[in-house]
C-alpha cells in the first residue's frame, strides 16, 4: 500500500517537473522546428543564476530566483537572434549550435563555480506527509510551480492576443505573416518563454539535487523523451507524457531497482519512435 | 562562386587527390622528424578521431540525418573486440575486423529499423541506442567492468610508433575508400537524398536502401576504429560509448565542414590538437575550447574547409 502511495505522490511530482521542462522544448520546435539542445543549459542557468544571486549578490531566495529565471530568458532570446535565426532552415546547423552552446554553458559554470555540487538554498525547509509518505516542502512547491505554470501558459497560449500569434505561427507561418504577424519576433518571444519555463524548473528543483556543470544533461533527454512520447509540438502531449513518464520511473525504480529508471524514457523512445512515431498526441510528423 | 557541377561531380579530382596524397605521405614521414612518444601518442588519438569523423560524415555530413550516437558503434565494437581478446585470445588483427563487422551488423540492424525517421526523430532514436548501450556497459559491470572498464587487453602494436603507423595506414585507408566512394554514384545518391529526400525518391531511388548501407558502412569503420584504440591503449571504458563522444565527433565534422570527408579531417585534427595545446591554460582549457567551437560555428557555418576554398579561389583569383 506503501508503494502505490509512494509511486503516486513521487510520480505526481516528478512528472509534474517533467511536464515543465517538457512544455517549453516542445513549444519551441512546435513554433520554430527547432530541437534545442540548449534547452537543459537553460535549466542549469536557472539553478546556477539563483545560487549566485543567493550567496554572491546576497539576495532573498525569491528575488533571486525572479532575477535567475529573467537573465536566462534573456539568454535564450540573445542565443535565438543571433544564433539561431542566421541559419533557421537549416536543421542540422541549428541542432549542432544549440549543442555547442550547451557545451560552452557547461564549461563556463566549470570554471566559475568549479565541478562540486553547489547546495542551492530552498525556498522553504521541511517535510510534510501526505498519506504517509514523506515529501520536502521545497518538493512539494516544485509541484505547485509546474503545475501552475503550465496551466498559465496554456491559458497564455489560447487566451491572449500575443499567445494566440503564437500558435499562429506554429499553425502556418506564410498565412499568420498574411494577417500581420512577424515570424521572427515570435520565435524570440517564444525562445524567451521556453527558457524561462525551463529557468524556473532549474530554479525549483536545485535545492533538491544541487548544481553541478553537467546537470543540463539529464533534463534535456527527459524533455526529449517526454516530447516524443507526446509528439513533438504538442503542448498537451508533453503534460500527458511528462505525467506518465514520471509515474512508469517511479514505478520501476520502487518496484525493480534503483539502478533501472533511466531506462525507462530511452526504452520508451525507441518503442513509440518505432510503431507511432508520431507520438501520442502528435501532428502527422513533419 | 561555387559551380552546382563542382558540388556533384563525380569525377575524383586530381588536385584532392594530390593532397590526399601529399597527406598520407606526411602522416607516414612525422615518426621521423618527431620521435617523442607524446607527441606519436598525440597524433594516434588525431588518426583514431579522423576515422570516427570522416565515418560519421558518411551518412550524417551527406544525407543530413544527424546521427546522435556515433559512440554506440565505437563503444560496441571496442567492448565486443576486448572481450574476444580476453576471452578467446584472439589476437588484434582478428579482433579489428570482427568488431567492424559487429558494429556494421548492429548498424544494419538499427538502420533499417529507424532511418525511416527523418531529421529529429532519428537523432533522438541514435541516442537512445547509444545511452541505453552507456546504461547496460554500467549496470552489467559483471560483464563490462562497469566504471573501471576492461583492461589488459593485448598491445595493437609494441611500440607507441608501431601504434602510429598501424592506426595512420588504417586511417588512409578509410579516408582513400571514403574518399572514392564520395565521387562514386553511390556518393552523389547520398549527395541527392540531402538536398531533397522527396525528389530523390520520386526519381525511383529506394533512400532507405541507400541510406542503411551508408549507416552499415559508417558504423562498420566506426567499429573498427572503437577496436583499434581499445588495443592501442590496452583498455576500454564505458566513456567510448558515452554521448559526449558523439556529441565531439559531430562538433569535430561541423568544424571541418560537412558532406565533404575533407572537412572532417581538418575538423578532428584541429580540435583534436587545439584541445592538446590549449592544456597550459589549465582550467580554463574547456572553456576556451568551447567557445572556439561556438565562434567558428557561428561565423563559419559551413567548416573551415569551405574558409580555405574560398580563400583558394580567391587567391587564385587574383593571380590571374
Amino acid at each position: 500500500m506503501t508503494e502505490v502511495l509512494n509511486i503516486a505522490v513521487l510520480g505526481t511530482i516528478w512528472g509534474a517537473l517533467y511536464s515543465l521542462i517538457a512544455v517549453g522544448f516542445t513549444l519551441i520546435f512546435g513554433v520554430a522546428g527547432i530541437v534545442n539542445l540548449a534547452h537543459g543549459a537553460f535549466y542549469m542557468l536557472g539553478a546556477y543564476l539563483s545560487y549566485a544571486f543567493m550567496t554572491v549578490l546576497r539576495l532573498p531566495v525569491v528575488p533571486a530566483a525572479l532575477l535567475a529565471v529573467s537573465c536566462t530568458a534573456v539568454v535564450g532570446m540573445l542565443i535565438d537572434r543571433f544564433g539561431i535565426r542566421p541559419m533557421r532552415e537549416r536543421h542540422v546547423y541549428v541542432l549542432i549550435i544549440t549543442l555547442a552552446f550547451a557545451l560552452f554553458f557547461q564549461e563556463l559554470m566549470y570554471a566559475l563555480f568549479g565541478p562540486h555540487g553547489k547546495a542551492v538554498g530552498s525556498f522553504i525547509q521541511g517535510d510534510m506527509a501526505i498519506g504517509g509518505v514523506y515529501v520536502s516542502y521545497q518538493k512539494v512547491l516544485c509541484f505547485g510551480a509546474s503545475a501552475s505554470l503550465v496551466t498559465l501558459l496554456w491559458l497564455f497560449i489560447k487566451k491572449t492576443k500575443t499567445g494566440k500569434s503564437i500558435s499562429a505561427v506554429a499553425q502556418n507561418r506564410q498565412a499568420a505573416i498574411y494577417v500581420g504577424i512577424q515570424p521572427e519576433r515570435v520565435y524570440l518571444l517564444t525562445m524567451g518563454i521556453s527558457a524561462a519555463l525551463a529557468a524556473v524548473a532549474g530554479v525549483f528543483i536545485a535545492p533538491v539535487l544541487e548544481a553541478v556543470p553537467t546537470m543540463w544533461v539529464f533534463p534535456l533527454f527527459k524533455a526529449f523523451a517526454v516530447v516524443i512520447i507526446g509528439g513533438l509540438g504538442s503542448v498537451e502531449g508533453a503534460i500527458i507524457a511528462g505525467m506518465l513518464l514520471g509515474y512508469s520511473e517511479t514505478c520501476v525504480s520502487i518496484l525493480i531497482s534503483a539502478n533501472y529508471p533511466d531506462m525507462v524514457y530511452l526504452v520508451a523512445i525507441i518503442l513509440v519512435l518505432l510503431f507511432r512515431p508520431r507520438g501520442l498526441m502528435g501532428k502527422r510528423a513533419h | 562562386m561555387e559551380k552546382l557541377s563542382d558540388h556533384y561531380t563525380q569525377r575524383i579530382s586530381l588536385k584532392s587527390l594530390g593532397l590526399l596524397g601529399i597527406f598520407s605521405v606526411a602522416v607516414m614521414l612525422v615518426p621521423l622528424v618527431f620521435r617523442d612518444p607524446y607527441y606519436l601518442e598525440l597524433l594516434f588519438l588525431c588518426h583514431y578521431y579522423v576515422i570516427l569523423a570522416c565515418s560519421w560524415d558518411l551518412l550524417s555530413g551527406f544525407t543530413g540525418n544527424v546521427n546522435f550516437g556515433h559512440a554506440f558503434f565505437v563503444g560496441g565494437a571496442g567492448f565486443a573486440g576486448a572481450l574476444m581478446n580476453l576471452h578467446l585470445g584472439w589476437a588484434p588483427w582478428l579482433t579489428l575486423p570482427i568488431g567492424g563487422a559487429v558494429a556494421a551488423l548492429c548498424g544494419l540492424l538499427v538502420g533499417s529499423f529507424t532511418l525511416k525517421l527523418k531529421g529529429p526523430y532519428f537523432a533522438a532514436v541514435t541516442f537512445c541506442f547509444a545511452t541505453l548501450l552507456y546504461k547496460w556497459i554500467m549496470i552489467r559491470y559483471d560483464i563490462f567492468g562497469g566504471e573501471e572498464g576492461l583492461s589488459g587487453l593485448d598491445w595493437l602494436a609494441e611500440t607507441t610508433t608501431g601504434n602510429y603507423y598501424i592506426s595512420g595506414v588504417i586511417m588512409i585507408l578509410v579516408v582513400v575508400f571514403l574518399y572514392i566512394l564520395s565521387k562514386s554514384p553511390f556518393g552523389l545518391i547520398l549527395r541527392s537524398i540531402g538536398e531533397n529526400e522527396t525528389a530523390s525518391e520520386g526519381s525511383g531511388i529506394n533512400t532507405t536502401f541507400y541510406k542503411v548501407t551508408a549507416f552499415m558502412i559508417s558504423a562498420g569503420i566506426a567499429g573498427v576504429a572503437g577496436a583499434m584504440y581499445g588495443h592501442a591503449q590496452m583498455h576500454v571504458g564505458p566513456e567510448m560509448a558515452h554521448d559526449s563522444l558523439s556529441a565531439l565527433i559531430i562538433i569535430m565534422v561541423v568544424v571541418g565542414g560537412m558532406g565533404s570527408i575533407i572537412g572532417p579531417i581538418i575538423g578532428a585534427y584541429l580540435l583534436t590538437l587545439v584541445n592538446e595545446s590549449l592544456r597550459f591554460m589549465g582550467e580554463f582549457r574547456l572553456l576556451i575550447y568551447s567557445s572556439a567551437v561556438v565562434v567558428v560555428i557561428l561565423f563559419a557555418p559551413k567548416g573551415i574547409l569551405d574558409i580555405v576554398q574560398r580563400g583558394w579561389r580567391r587567391l587564385a583569383g587574383q593571380e590571374r
